[in-house]
């Protein structure tokens, strides 16, 4: 099979990504760093490190964040998230560079140990504008550890694709965790209203896309009302899918992507085995539906990928009538075959 | 139609693919244009707006030598004559005597007691780094136990230092440690900074209260309590903050401390207020 997956390859793609990624901090590092030594003499080399990197993290973890929901609006920006991880990894090294900077400047050669300082020094922990606010980066940097430490596929294998979306989806959680690290730390001595607006703006742009994304997944996909009969619940007509294409549809709680491809309908779970990528945003290829996130590959009559990959999803029982759609919701087991159903006019009744 | 290398039209991209047809390239080129804009347009922003640092001095990786007299009581201090002052009212000048790390200097002064014997009343030869802001200046004891590096009698010059009682008075300020704050760490005061000045005030550097008067002057005040003993513990908690102070002012030399009435009364200002606004803003 030509075109099966082979996601650790390095390709020209991938160069790029990188490339480009690397020579922008790098800029971001220079201008800084330079600037900040010529406008103000007097800070110390510490201070530098720890608010370029610092800086630098949190301008990358918005950038990481928007790339979800822009593909989801517009999946032509899909090549923006097929190498994130990368993105994602190098974030958690700049931020550890300000954390581990930050530890030694504020809280070595003292009386109690470095880790214990960080917790103690600050004890306002009942406050919320005093609140301390070094802790919570501290938490921050855990969750941001925990997931570039998983972000290999041999994690993703290891600790099942469910669990690895839950444990990825704790970036939200850092995010809140250091967007209170700086309002409660250094938006109270930097009191330009351009660092609050500058942090209001991007908390705004993560959130509204997320919104916005939801908002629009949710109109293009299906949610079929109607009572089911014998099970399956009329979904769409046929011409409403285009040829080797799916729709998407949520019946009963089940993300379901529904194919149609040589005169056949079938029904498979909307979610990627890898990284729960959207399947039903993807295409036939070679007789095979291909994840458009990282291109994993699976049989549309069974779930299954092909021989020699063994990943599996659920599938579902379809069935065409008229030129109506119908799907029975209830899943198979991961890689349970199905009869596709034929493009060809059936009643209920016949099949039974 | 035009097909790529798999023969599949070029509407499904897979990111493994060598090269990405047209209609995804040209949104993902216009990203990294705009991201190639942002970046440096951000990196000067978050410089440009800060709001600047203290031109406090820390000299770093230079030794200094200073000879004087070796004053214990209320904090550490070396008392060293000022150079050129009239011969029959001689000046002196005190500098804050400051241990290695986040520490006091007391650890080190009683080694080099257990090396030299009592320095009470004698002039010593110290090394170390030199710390200077606004007038006050204080030395980090950096090479430790081995800063001191003369001990010779006290000439008769030196006069028995005095402090002189200037009344009550209540100032309002930040608990600020010195070392910190008259020059190692930028910047060495505010909300940033208050974890490692509680750091340090623990470990036995002697609290500042460093008071602004609106008006360009500052001045800064060593906080002991009413009989000059040490109160860092008892103040560990209104470090980096607002405060108003109330006790009876005393001028070492160039120095000003404080004899804190009530240490536990220390009125902290309405902080969490002021952190609002600085929010809202
Ligand atoms: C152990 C973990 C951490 C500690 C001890 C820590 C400590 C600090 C301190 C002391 C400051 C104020 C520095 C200054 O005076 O400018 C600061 C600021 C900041 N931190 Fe952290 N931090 C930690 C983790 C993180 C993480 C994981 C991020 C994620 C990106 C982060 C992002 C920021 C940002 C954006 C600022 C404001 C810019 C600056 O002042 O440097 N911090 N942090
Ligand atoms: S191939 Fe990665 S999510 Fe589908």
């Amino acid at each position: 099979m030509a075109l099966h997956y082979s996601p650790v390859l390095w390709n020209r793609q991938k160069r790029l990504y990188d490339l480009t990624m690397a020579g922008l901090m790098a800029l971001y590092l220079i201008i800084f760093c330079t600037l900040q030594t010529s406008l103000f003499p007097p800070i110390t080399t510490e201070t530098i490190v720890i608010r370029a990197t610092s800086t630098l993290a949190f301008l990358m973890l918005h950038v990481i964040l928007v790339i979800g929901p822009l593909c989801r609006l517009d999946n032509r920006f899909l090549p923006l998230l097929y190498n994130r991880r990368h993105l994602g990894v190098s974030m958690f090294i700049v931020a550890a560079v300000h954390s581990v900077f930050s530890v030694l400047q504020f809280h070595t050669r003292g009386d109690v140990d470095p880790l214990v300082s960080l917790f103690t020094s600050e004890r306002q922990y009942g406050s919320f504008g005093q609140f301390p606010f070094q802790p919570l980066g501290f938490f921050a940097l855990l969750i941001l550890f925990v997931m570039a430490a998983t972000s290999h596929d041999f994690w993703l294998k290891n600790l099942s694709p469910r669990v690895w979306k839950t444990l990825h989806m704790s970036v939200y959680l850092a995010y809140a965790l250091i967007v209170m690290h700086v309002a409660l730390g250094i938006l109270q001595q930097e009191t330009s209203p351009v660092y609050a607006g500058l942090m209001g703006v991007g908390v705004l742009t993560v959130s509204g896309l997320h919104v916005m994304a939801a908002f629009i997944g949710n109109r293009r996909e299906l949610h079929p009302n109607a009572p089911a009969t014998d099970g399956f619940v009329a979904v769409c007509d046929v011409n409403d899918i285009a040829d080797n294409r799916a729709k998407t549809l949520m019946v009963n709680g089940q993300n379901i992507a529904l194919f149609k491809y040589d005169g056949k309908l079938s029904a498979v779970s909307n979610l990627c085995r890898h990284q729960n990528g959207p399947l039903g945003e993807g295409k036939i290829i070679d007789g095979c539906i291909t994840c458009p996130w990282h291109g994993y590959q699976y049989l549309p009559e069974n779930g299954q990928s092909p021989p020699p990959f063994t990943e599996k999803i659920e599938t579902y029982a379809v069935r065409c009538v008229g030129t109506t759609v119908w799907v029975n919701p209830q899943p198979y087991p991961p890689g349970t075959p199905q009869t596709p159903a034929l493009l060809k006019v059936t009643t209920i009744n016949d099949e039974n | 139609m035009k097909t790529d290398h798999t023969g599949e039209p070029p509407d499904f991209y897979i990111g493994w693919q060598e090269k990405a047809p047209p209609t995804y390239a040209r949104p993902v080129r216009w990203v990294v244009l705009l991201l190639v804009v942002l970046v440096p347009a951000m990196a000067c922003l978050l410089v440009w707006q800060q709001r600047g640092f203290s031109d406090a001095v820390f000299e770093y990786g230079q030794l200094t030598m200073l000879e004087g007299q070796l004053i214990r009581e209320p904090v550490p201090f070396l008392r060293v004559p000022v150079k050129n002052s009239p011969p029959d009212a001689p000046l002196f000048e005190r500098i804050l005597l400051i241990g290695y790390g986040k520490h006091g200097a007391e650890a080190t002064i009683r080694q080099w007691e257990a090396r030299y014997g009592s320095l009470h009343n004698k002039k010593i030869g110290v090394r170390g780094t030199l710390i200077y802001h606004e007038g006050h200046a204080a030395l980090e004891l950096t090479e430790e136990a081995s800063a001191c590096r003369t001990v010779a009698p006290l000439p008769p010059s030196l006069a028995i230092p005095t402090t002189q009682s200037l009344g009550e008075v209540t100032l309002q300020g930040e608990i600020t440690d010195p070392k910190c704050f008259l020059g190692v760490m930028k910047p060495g005061d505010g909300r940033p900074h208050r974890a490692c000045a509680v750091r340090c005030i623990a470990g036995g550097i002697p609290p500042l209260l460093w008071v602004r008067n609106g008006k360009g002057r500052e001045n800064g005040y060593v906080l002991v309590g009413p009989n000059g003993e040490r109160i860092n513990d008892q103040i560990l908690k209104a470090v980096g903050q607002n405060v108003r102070v109330r006790g009876r002012l005393g001028q070492a030399d160039n120095w000003l401390i404080l004899y804190v009435d009530a240490p536990t009364e220390l009125t902290r200002l309405r902080a969490d207020v002021l952190a609002q606004i600085a929010l809202c803003q």
